[in-house]
């Protein structure tokens, strides 16, 4: 008779050994684990959708949008337990370990660097550690593990399988590798395991935001040739990204920005909303107000209207138009052509005093280019500066500085925006072709033939009101080439074409909406060799954009194949965007766009080139910081860089501009 | 016996099995070669007085290893430890600033083309190598706290790990043994330390060009323990630069402006960590004549810091009253 119950003997006490059987177990019928109301630390299980969003927050890096993100811990020591961390309550997952899983009840935990030297490297290590995160957008719910960890398949499987198996959601879980390097590992996992990768979850996603922020004003459906015809306190919505747009009090536009496209960096400056919207330029809610004064706000999620009286809009228009900015006045006391090196005087003064006391007869482009060049390891080309007394002499010796003044008080230039576009128009035009002061000529080309012989120059505009804290001026003025020896591109023609766009319609309405005065704004220029033929140019961010509290360290890059643009590229062109995690280790790249201008599979820069940013960023990141970090909330440079292998070894790095990110809504 | 009592006696073989055989324990079976005391009578000879005993000192970092250490906290104290069979290289932190017993170590980070994977990882030559793997030290004996400890190996990691009631004696040998696996055995030595008593409500101010003035109850006369101090701006771990300072257990010390000032240029993010530690260092070079275990008798106490003009905060840590927190850069504003 007992011989008939061997299977059934077996069957009772194979689950007392903590062995796994071969069969299935039955279905769960899932149930909230965390009791309405109760404020947990972790749940074991994930049984329903409210106990997701108790036990989810934010994630600390918010590169996809729209995401929800619960912390997991699988603890190796104790036959594989399943926490689901309370990722409001402990924002990473050493604090909750620490709390929870530590001595004297468990095996002590390590101090936080010791935690983050094996917890995500080594093979023996105690946690398997991740996240369960729900995209809105395309409406799934992934499992991700740090970029950086090294995790192999065996612990991924292990790890997911705990995470499916706990949770209401698992069956429709799917594994997203957040980098290349865990892209590699996840190549080799089983076939119950699937895959979402980050386009796929991009693809999904219907609303980007870019500027975090809330302001008032009119809504204005405008077409992209009329960009230049906005009012201050229009609030915005474009199809396309402009390459520029004058001062507004919010930017909607349907296709998806760069997050470093100069009308972003000029929101951030401005402190106004900046979000992208598919299907913005139909969308009901906004056509159903366009033309009325609405609120609008941009959140890290989410985004919303509303509209509002003109009364309320113009109470917060007095309450938030911007403080003015005080310029100062140029300073033409430095009346020779000064090389690069000799512009900051750091024998005798601070870092940050040396700009500013060189910013008035330098522009701030220049000085901070000077700032590059004491920076060591930081590669950029020599480099001279024709200071602002030759913008201010040129201006007084054609008669411009008269018709600006002129302007300045001309009730229809003021309130006309037809008659103001004009009269720039014109004085730009004239700048073009006004008689430059020989001696200054001279001077000039003397400094070319010696110093840069047979060299084709870049001149590039450097005034005293870009480039400085609280006041970008990204986009707003130009450059141009001039060679001595090429008949098409005449020296000072390119000298006049980037004074004279000191007054572009936009950098005069950018500099008028922050009251600085226009009396006082003097061009220097900016004179390096140029760089014809680029292997690749990008610009990148000292910082990890997407990550404003610090806790996620990394650089944000952008960067294309040749000289195509990056902040702005042509419609249906891509570029590389990506986090690099630069300072751990093995230094992963989280790419969350691909060029297609490089075969499918590739990437603009090698691992070898993007250490070789990494480590100019870090050191640029460093010089600046006694400057412009200190306890400032978020402090990152806004960086430039080509890589160009015209001086004939191999394809080098090349830092061409640094200067202050405003941050991710960090500006009041 | 029966068929019937067959098939039982079968069945619960099976368990057995299962349960010894089927599922991975922790310590290899001859790792239980205890006890191997210090005479022929089996008595453990007993330890030397606190003066005689001398320390060698921390690992250098470069072949540190492992650590044990008698931790004692505010609310227990804790025996722990670790050794593997070699050095991630990314925990060799860099010296980049000394003065008055005080370092600034900078944490650097070789870079390998391409990537390690996993079980890997870059060494400062550009190559991947071996991930140290935790090593097995057969069984870990600790005696004068006030039992004696005696620990295998945990897994995974071959971890080990116990809580003596009541923890340490002050002013007491204490005897660290490791009695084989992967190495030959080895002991290392420390005293108990009077327990580090901090006020609850200290804070410590960081702000430019600033000494910061420690304070603390001296240790009584005699005492083996020195002081470490520690500060650090944690960046989930990726700090640029960490502050030690060492000083006498005296009761008092200055933390000069100038390292200050060091470690705020590194940068400052995320949330300042400090702390205040009396201990004894000693260590051992292990039988591969290359890597050294460390052992710290510590009380530690962790203090409060604030940068200066810097009030990080977030939904669980509020700010000060009359500022209000950023949640989006985590900032008091």
């Amino acid at each position: 008779m007992l011989h008939r119950l061997f299977p059934a003997i077996l069957l009772l006490v194979l689950p007392l050994t903590g062995c796994p059987t071969d069969e299935p177990p039955p279905p769960t019928v899932w149930e909230c684990r965390i009791p309405a109301g109760e404020d947990v630390d972790f749940a074991r299980q994930i049984g329903c959708e409210a106990d997701f969003d108790f036990l989810a927050s934010l994630p600390l890096d918010a590169s996809i949008p729209g995401a929800r993100s619960a912390k997991t811990v699988l603890d190796r020591t104790e036959a594989d337990a399943q926490y689901f961390q309370n990722s409001n309550r402990y924002l990473i997952h050493w604090e909750f370990a620490t709390a929870h899983l530590s001595a004297p009840d468990h095996a002590p935990v390590p101090q936080l660097a010791q935690f983050n030297t094996t917890e995500y490297f080594s093979p023996s290590r105690r946690f398997l550690l991740g996240a369960v995160t729900y995209y809105a957008g395309p409406g799934v719910f992934v499992w991700e593990i740090a970029p950086y960890d090294t995790m192999d398949v065996d612990m991924i499987t292990t790890a997911f399988r705990s995470i499916r198996d706990n949770t209401f959601f698992g069956e429709r879980l799917k594994f997203h590798p957040t980098s290349e390097a865990v892209s590699s590992t996840a190549a080799g996992l089983p076939d119950d395991i699937p895959i979402i990768t980050t386009d796929e979850l991009f693809a999904g996603i219907d609303y980007q935001p870019l500027n975090l922020a809330t302001s008032m004003g009119r809504l204005a459906f405008v077409e992209a040739e009329d960009v230049e015809r906005v009012e201050f306190r229009d609030i915005v919505v474009l199809e396309v990204v402009p390459n520029d747009i004058s001062a507004v009090q919010g930017l909607i536009t349907q296709a998806f920005q760069t997050p470093l496209s100069h009308v972003n960096v000029l929101s951030q400056n401005r402190g106004t909303p900046n979000m992208g919207l598919r299907n913005a330029w139909t969308n009901e809610t906004l056509r159903g107000l366009e033309g009325a004064w609405v609120e609008l706000t941009v959140g890290a999620f989410e985004w919303s209207v509303r509209e509002v009286t003109r009364e309320e809009a113009d109470e917060w228009w007095e309450e938030n138009r911007p403080d003015p900015i005080d310029v100062g006045p140029m300073d033409t006391t430095v009346q020779t052509i000064v090389d690069i090196g000799d512009v900051l005087d750091l024998e005798n003064l601070s870092l940050e005093e040396a700009i500013s006391a060189a910013v008035p007869a330098f522009g701030g482009k220049a000085t901070h280019f000077a700032g590059l060049n004491e920076v060591p390891g930081v590669p950029n080309p020599p480099a001279f500066v024709v200071p602002v007394y030759f913008f201010d002499q040129y201006m007084t010796q054609n008669g411009f500085w008269d018709r600006v003044e002129a302007m300045l008080v001309d009730e229809d230039f003021l309130s006309d925006t037809e008659v103001r576009l004009a009269t720039l128009a014109e004085l730009r035009d004239d700048m073009e072709v006004g008689t430059v002061d020989p001696a200054f000529e001279t001077m000039l080309i003397d400094k070319m033939n010696n110093d840069f012989p047979g060299v084709r120059m870049r001149f590039r505009s450097s005034t005293n009101a870009e480039d400085i804290g609280g006041f970008n001026g990204a986009g707003l003025y130009t450059s141009r080439t001039g060679d001595l020896s090429d008949p098409e591109r005449p020296v000072l023609d390119a000298v006049r074409k980037v004074w004279a766009s000191v007054y572009t319609d936009r950098a005069f309405s950018e500099r008028t909406y922050y009251g600085i005065d226009h009396r006082n704004i003097g061009m220097a220029l900016l004179c390096h060799r140029s760089f014809p033929d680029e292997d690749a140019n990008g610009v990148a961010i000292t910082a990890n954009i997407y990550d404003p509290a610090g806790l996620q360290p990394g650089f944000y890059v952008n960067v294309q194949e040749g000289e195509a643009s990056v902040v702005l590229p042509d419609p249906g062109v891509t570029t590389d965007q990506f986090i690099y995690y630069y300072t751990q280790s093995g230094q992963p790249i989280v790419y969350l766009f691909h060029s297609n201008q490089v075969p499918a599979g590739e990437t603009v820069l090698t691992n070898a080139e993007a250490f070789e940013l990494g480590q100019a960023l870090e050191a640029i990141h460093n010089y600046f910081l006694p400057v412009y970090g200190g306890t400032a909330a978020f402090y990152g440079m806004d960086v430039e860089f080509k890589f160009d292998s015209s001086a004939g070894n191999g394809s080098e790095l090349y830092v061409k501009q640094a200067r202050p990110y405003p941050g991710w809504g960090a500006v009041e | 016996m029966t068929h019937a009592w067959k098939y039982l006696a079968a069945a619960l073989l099976a368990v057995g099995w299962l349960t010894t055989a089927g599922c991975p324990t922790g310590a290899d079976d001859d790792d239980t070669a205890v006890g191997d005391d210090d005479d022929a009578t089996g008595e453990e000879t007993p330890l030397p007085a606190p003066a005689d005993v001398e320390f060698d000192g921390a690992c250098d970092l470069a072949n540190k290893y492992g650590r044990f250490g008698v931790d004692e906290t505010a609310d227990y104290t804790s025996v722990q430890g670790q050794s593997s069979d070699g050095v991630v290289p990314v925990t060799v932190l860099r010296n980049i600033q000394e003065e008055g017993g005080c370092r600034l170590l900078k944490r650097e980070n070789p870079f390998c083309d391409p990537p390690c994977g996993p079980g890997f990882t870059c060494d400062y030559d550009g190559e991947c190598i071996d991930f140290p793997e935790p090593q097995d030290l057969g069984i870990v004996i600790v005696r004068g706290l006030t039992e004696r400890v005696e620990m295998e190996p945990r897994q995974p990691g071959w971890n080990y790990f116990a809580v003596p009631e009541d923890g340490m004696i002050p002013g007491e040998t204490v005897q660290l043994r490791a009695t084989g696996g992967r190495w030959d055995g080895f002991e290392a030595w420390g005293v108990g330390v009077e327990s580090m008593v901090l006020p609850e409500d200290l804070l410590w101010t960081i702000a430019e060009a600033t000494d910061v003035e420690l304070e603390w109850p001296a240790a009584a006369a005699g005492a083996r323990s020195e002081v470490q101090f520690k500060l650090n701006i944690d960046q989930h771990g990726t700090s640029p630069a960490t502050l030690f300072c060492d000083f006498p257990d005296t009761g008092s010390a200055t933390v000069p402006g100038s390292m200050i000032d060091g470690l705020r240029a590194a940068g400052v993010t995320g949330w300042p960590a400090g702390s205040l530690s009396r201990r004894t260092v000693d260590s051992e070079m292990l039988s591969d004549g290359v890597g050294c275990v460390e052992f710290e008798i510590a009380s530690a106490r962790n203090v409060m810091v604030t940068v200066s003009g810097y009030i990080p905060c977030n939904s669980a840590n509020p700010c000060p009253d009359g500022l209000e927190c950023n949640e989006a850069i985590e900032l008091c504003e």
